[in-house]
């Protein structure tokens, strides 16, 4: 069903029916095994269109996988399947067993997730998209994971490129790409009603139903509700950080013709947290437009408008207004070429306004705007064995002006068995609104006694002047499938930063009463590298028992004037992280799966080994009733250093049960 | 995707090629088909499900707007089973499937697509009973099956599954096939 996505191998079969989503899903990443993981159930295979059901392979990999296997990128996919005997319960943690990626809770309903590095809750240097939406905030470049609650049910995959994605994408793009992919309407008809609760997610519960309009018409309707328990503190006594979320939506998919497809979805989430001491909400709405074209060309159109609402005591109170369109043409020259380019329109507008007198909002009203156009074209050099893969991208936005993001990748295949790739890129990393403009002044440590003899604040300011982030990324990687059953991926990575933004040193001193203020800009005032790699291992020893094996390895080193930061920065991530899966399938309605993890320490947080374990049972197709325990070697673990402004809390061991009831 | 003709075409390369092609399609065979519910037949269910989808019968097949295609399969078992969770609770323009085991030949009348398993014992009399009734999508296998003239013949490519369509069968039977259906066809035969 999906098709190749430009930035890799693309798949040579014209018949694939057009790629649902733009510039995102088309990746696939069955980095996992072939045999267990493609092997859909036969009710699943009757979803698929004919031209699919062409591309089933009868005893091997399936095009799908074998497409990712030829790809020039560190990708990995985690499927509906994954999701579902995961256990996790939202997408955020269900982020946790993918090599290369750093997840960490903050608290109960704060997460910092990042990519090679670099995280922190405004970890800004990973992009991630539902269904082609942009979700990360340009007020500080990162994602509010809170408010990103997708049914995970009716979730078809989530693919995560590790590594510079700015060609495509574009910039924020610098160390991975996280895109979430909905199944189409057409895949989720009929009813679904989940529930469940535990200790630590007290409440869970969901329903959607999908119907059809006619012959071409299909739709679907869907809300969910959560609510989770209080984290410790590492006392012991609750944190005071317990949050709930509702979320609710419809998707609506239209043929109005063989090769026309007509999507429009909407969706609206809300988040209480800490009982009420941040509040946010969603609301937006997405149309596209896919036109297939004679000779194989295709052609995609989308507009999307979102709203992201937050009330935080401890910050601000923010609205922002995102209006987004985007155009896409893939060219289908000739056999040899695979030209894709495109153009992207993006409005910000947003209102902010101050709470408390710790984060000064000093100029609260902007609209923002970004220009971008891509083009990348994949070149057959030969069939089969040796593609490259050439892009740019061409940003202007209001900060730093033009941007150029160049990316060449190439990846040679010795045998079908294996693929070796490796790529060059340039990836920027834009300011956003808090470093680059007057939007914020925020106090940051104590009131310092200045030269004069009076006391100053030091406050983080906005800088006119920052330059955009920039990386010259250099990567490795190599995959062989030496039986059926095992694979074996690698990917190494060497990533030279310059222009890091952070704080510097004091640059202005405002005297006050009774306190003033000690002015520190945001500033390019780092550079360093870092370098790694992600190695997985999966091996199905049995037709119903797979294994897989990650360990990631991240090297930091950072150089600048702003010592205190550096070291905070260079540990942010752990150096060292591995999981062991394990998915078994007893008979055809039980499963059992477990999961160990291991993450090493990181500045502010000792380094962990946690495990979690899910049992299923599926007395008929239509019912599943499933006995999650999570973080069950620990009463409870840190995970992330402290964050201003932020509850801390520890990851409790929790327990959770829950059913799913389909019904047509 | 264009073939490139080999280069050499020496017999005894030639020889060890068609060996090494026997040897896999068998052992292939061998390890992919454990049985009718293995995934080619999996496979062949869901396009089954799909072949009620682009082929149109005459109004008079069916009693009334409501009535279920019906699908008979000639198959070892567990095949019926396969096909039964493929169809469960679709429709096609309105009309639900039913999927039937086939106990004789002359049953094939009671059905809009028959299907005949390779490995069925008395296939031909199976073939020969379904392409005389009409208006039935008849589908087989074997290049036997084919020669019989069933209307839609599978086939396995690249470890893919293909399907031929006998074009003049199909209008001899009084069957609209769908030109999309046609497209993804690897052969459509128009001569009877």
């Amino acid at each position: 069903m999906t098709r190749q996505k430009p930035d890799g191998f693309r798949s040579r079969a014209r018949l694939l029916p057009p790629c649902r989503c733009l510039r995102t899903a088309c990746f696939y990443g069955l980095l996992m095994l072939p045999a267990v993981q493609a092997a859909a159930a036969p009710g699943d295979l009757a979803d698929l269109s004919i031209e699919e059901l062409m591309n089933e392979t009868v005893t091997s990999v399936s095009k799908k996988a074998q497409n990712l296997f030829d790809t020039a990128a560190a990708i990995s996919v985690l499927s509906n399947e994954d999701l579902r005997r995961s256990g996790a319960t939202s997408v955020a943690d269900a982020l946790r067993t993918v090599p290369g990626l750093d997840v960490a809770s903050i608290n109960a309903g704060e997460w910092a997730i990042s990519s090679r590095g670099f995280n922190n809750q405004y970890a800004n240097k990973l992009l991630v998209l539902i269904d082609g939406r942009a979700v990360y905030t340009p007020l500080f470049a990162g994602v509010s994971w809170d408010l990103q609650q997708p049914m995970m049910e009716d979730l078809d995959r989530i693919e995560v490129i590790r590594g510079p994605g700015a060609t495509v994408w574009g910039a924020n793009a610098v160390n991975g790409v996280i895109s979430m992919v909905s199944r189409e309407a057409r895949q989720t008809q009929g009813t679904l009603i989940y529930g469940g609760g535990g200790d630590v997610s007290t409440a869970m519960s969901g329903a959607r139903h999908g119907g059809r309009i006619g012959d071409n018409t299909y739709y679907r309707i869907f809300g969910s509700y959560r609510r989770n328990d209080d984290f410790p503190l590492p006392g012991g006594e609750p944190a005071q950080d317990r949050w709930q979320s509702g979320h609710g939506g419809f998707r609506v998919d239209h043929d109005s013709g063989p090769d026309t497809r007509l999507t429009w979805q909407a969706d609206a989430t809300s988040s209480a947290l800490e009982d009420g001491a941040s509040n946010a909400y969603n609301v937006n709405t997405l149309g596209r437009w896919t036109q297939q074209l004679s000779g194989g060309s295709r052609v995609e159109l989308q507009a999307y408008y979102d709203r992201t609402h937050r009330y935080e005591t401890r910050r601000s109170i923010s609205t922002l207004d995102t209006t987004d369109f985007s155009f896409q043409h893939n060219v289908a020259m000739d056999p040899r070429n695979d030209l894709v380019w495109g153009l992207g329109y993006r409005h910000v507008g947003s209102r902010l306004g101050q709470i408390t007198p710790l984060t000064r909002v000093e100029d609260g009203n902007s609209q923002l705007q970004l220009f971008s156009a891509f083009a990348q074209n994949e070149f057959t050099l030969l069939p089969h064995k040796l593609m490259l893969t050439a892009g740019v991208k061409l940003e202007h936005n209001e900060f730093t002006g033009a941007e150029i993001q160049p990316s060449i990748r190439g990846a040679f295949k010795p045998t079908e068995q294996q693929t070796l790739w490796s790529a060059v890129s340039r990836a920027v990393r834009t300011p956003d609104m808090l470093e680059a403009r007057n939007t914020f002044a925020i106090a940051y440590g104590a009131p310092f006694t200045g030269p004069d003899g009076g006391l100053y604040l030091p406050t983080l300011v906005g800088n006119r002047g920052v330059r955009s982030e920039q990386l010259w990324a250099y990567e490795l990687g190599y995959r062989i499938q030496p039986d059926r059953r095992v694979s074996i991926d690698i990917a190494a990575f060497y990533n030279d930063y310059s222009e890091l933004i952070s704080f510097g040193n004091v640059q202005d001193l405002i005297p006050g009463d009774p306190v003033g203020i000690a002015e520190i800009p945001w500033s390019n005032v780092l550079e360093g590298e870092t370098h790694g790699g992600e190695i997985t291992l999966a091996v199905s020893p049995m037709p119903t028992w797979r294994l897989t094996a990650n360990y990631s390895l991240l090297l930091t080193r950072l150089q600048g004037s702003s010592t205190e930061d550096r070291e905070t920065r260079e540990q942010s991530a752990p150096r060292n992280k591995a999981s062991l899966r394990s998915s078994l399938d007893l008979g055809l309605q039980a499963g059992i799966d477990a999961q160990l993890r291991y993450v090493d320490a990181i500045q502010a947080a000792p380094a962990y080994l946690t495990a979690d374990l899910r049992l299923s049972y599926r007395p008929s197709e239509l019912l599943e009733f499933s006995l999650v325990g999570q973080n069950l070697l620990d009463r409870s673990h840190l995970e992330q250093a402290p964050i201003a402004y932020s509850i801390q809390s520890e990851v409790p061991r929790g327990v959770y049960g829950k059913l799913v009831w389909r019904f047509q | 995707m264009t073939r490139r003709p080999h280069l050499s075409t020496s017999p005894l390369r030639s020889g060890i090629r068609a060996a090494i092609g026997i040897l896999l399609t068998v052992g292939g065979a061998a390890l992919g088909s454990e049985g009718t519910d293995s995934r080619e037949y999996q496979i062949k269910a869901a396009f089954l499900y799909n072949f009620t989808r682009f082929v149109e019968w005459p109004a008079s097949s069916f009693k009334d707007a409501d009535s279920p295609i019906v699908i008979g399969a000639y198959c070892a078992d567990p095949f019926t089973q396969v096909l039964r969770e493929i169809v469960s609770g679709r429709t096609v323009n309105g009309r639900s499937i039913v999927v039937q085991h086939l106990q004789a030949p002359a049953a094939a009348q009671a059905t809009h697509v028959t299907f005949v398993c390779a490995d069925s014992d008395a296939l031909s009399a199976y073939v020969e009973a379904a392409v005389r009734i009409y208006p039935v999508l008849t589908v087989g296998e074997t290049a036997a099956a084919a020669e019989q003239g069933v209307i839609i013949k599978f086939g396995l490519e690249a470890d893919r599954v293909r399907f031929e369509i006998n074009a003049a069968a199909a209008e001899r039977a009084g069957l609209k096939v769908s030109a999309q259906l046609q497209k993804l066809a690897t052969a459509v035969r128009r001569s009877p």
